[in-house]
C-alpha cells in the first residue's frame, strides 16, 4: 500500500493538510469527501483509479511528472497534486477548481514543490 | 504527519466529526457507480443504451450532486447482470457501533488497521452497493490487465 506524505514547507508547515483543515472548519462535508477520496488513492492501485477517473495524470512535457486527485464535493471541485515517488505518494498543493480550465499558477506552484523533492534527494 | 493523524486532527472538531459520521450518501453512491462501470468494463454510453437512457443521464448519476432512486440502480443492476444490496442503519453493523462510541479508533494506526479500513470502504462502498454474481470477494482484481499509464512511477 501506498505511502501518502504531505510536501512541507522549511518550517514544517503540511500545505495540504493544512488547506483541508481550514476547509473542514467552514465546509465540514466537503473536507469529509476529500477525507476519503485521500483513503482511496492510499487503498486502491493506481491502475484502477485513472481508469475511474479520479486521478488523472497532467497533460504536457512540463507536467508529466505529476497527478492530479479529482474530489467532486457539494459545493466545489477540489483538486490535489501529487508525485510519485517509489511507493511514496508526495501531495504537494491543492486547491479549489473553480473554472474549466486549470490555472497555471497553480499547475507551477505544484511543478516547483516537485522539483524541490527531487533536489532534496 | 500521516493521513491517520490528519483524520484525528479533524475529528477533534465536532463539526467535522458529525458530518464524518452523518456521510453524503448522493456522493458514496455516485462513487460506487463509476468504481461499478469501470469493473464491468462499461461506457457511459453502452450503459445508457443497455438501460434505454441517454448517456448525460449517466454523467448525472455519477456526478454526486443528488442520489440517484432505487429504480435507476435496480435497472442498473439489471444490465450488469446483478443485484442491488439494500442499505443498512450504521447501529445493525457491529464494528460501526463500536466505532461510533470510539471515534478514534481510526486515526489510531496501530489498533486493529483490518477492522478500520474494512468499516472505512464498507462505509465508503457499502451504503448501497451491486454485487456482481459469481464473485468470490469483493474486491475484484481485474485492474491487472488495465494499460498502465505511460509514466505510473518515475522512482529515481
Amino acid at each position: 500500500m501506498p505511502e501518502i506524505k504531505p510536501y512541507t514547507s522549511t518550517s514544517g508547515r503540511p500545505y495540504v493538510y493544512d488547506d483541508i483543515e481550514k476547509i473542514a472548519k467552514t465546509d465540514p462535508e466537503s473536507a469529509v469527501a476529500i477525507t476519503d477520496d485521500l483513503d482511496m488513492l492510499q487503498r486502491d492501485p493506481l491502475a484502477k483509479l485513472l481508469t475511474a477517473k479520479v486521478v488523472k495524470q497532467l497533460k504536457g512535457k512540463r507536467y508529466k511528472a505529476l497527478y492530479e486527485l479529482i474530489s467532486e464535493c457539494k459545493n466545489f471541485g477540489y483538486r490535489i497534486f501529487f508525485s510519485i515517488a517509489g511507493s511514496t505518494y508526495w501531495l504537494l498543493h491543492s486547491f479549489k477548481k473553480k473554472g474549466n480550465r486549470t490555472p497555471t499558477k497553480e499547475l507551477e506552484t505544484a511543478k516547483n514543490r516537485s522539483d524541490d523533492l527531487k533536489n532534496q534527494k | 504527519m500521516s493521513l491517520n493523524e490528519l483524520k484525528e486532527r479533524l475529528l477533534k472538531n465536532p463539526r467535522f466529526q458529525k458530518a464524518y459520521f452523518k456521510r453524503d450518501l448522493a456522493y458514496a453512491v455516485s462513487r460506487m457507480l463509476i468504481e461499478a462501470r469501470v469493473q464491468k468494463g462499461f461506457t457511459q454510453e453502452k450503459l445508457a443504451s443497455a438501460i434505454g437512457t441517454t448517456q448525460s443521464s449517466i454523467a448525472r448519476a455519477e456526478r454526486s450532486k443528488h442520489a440517484v432512486s432505487f429504480d435507476f440502480l435496480e435497472k442498473i443492476a439489471k444490465a450488469y447482470k446483478t443485484y442491488v444490496i439494500p442499505p443498512r442503519f450504521a447501529f445493525m453493523d457491529k464494528i460501526m457501533a463500536v466505532e461510533l462510541r470510539n471515534p478514534t479508533i481510526i486515526a489510531q494506526p496501530n489498533s486493529s488497521p483490518t477492522v478500520a479500513q474494512d468499516t472505512v470502504s464498507r462505509r465508503i462502498e457499502g451504503a448501497f452497493s451491486l454485487a456482481f454474481i459469481g464473485d468470490t470477494s469483493p474486491q475484484m482484481e481485474t485492474y491487472t490487465t488495465v494499460q498502465p499509464a505511460r509514466e505510473l512511477v518515475h522512482a529515481k
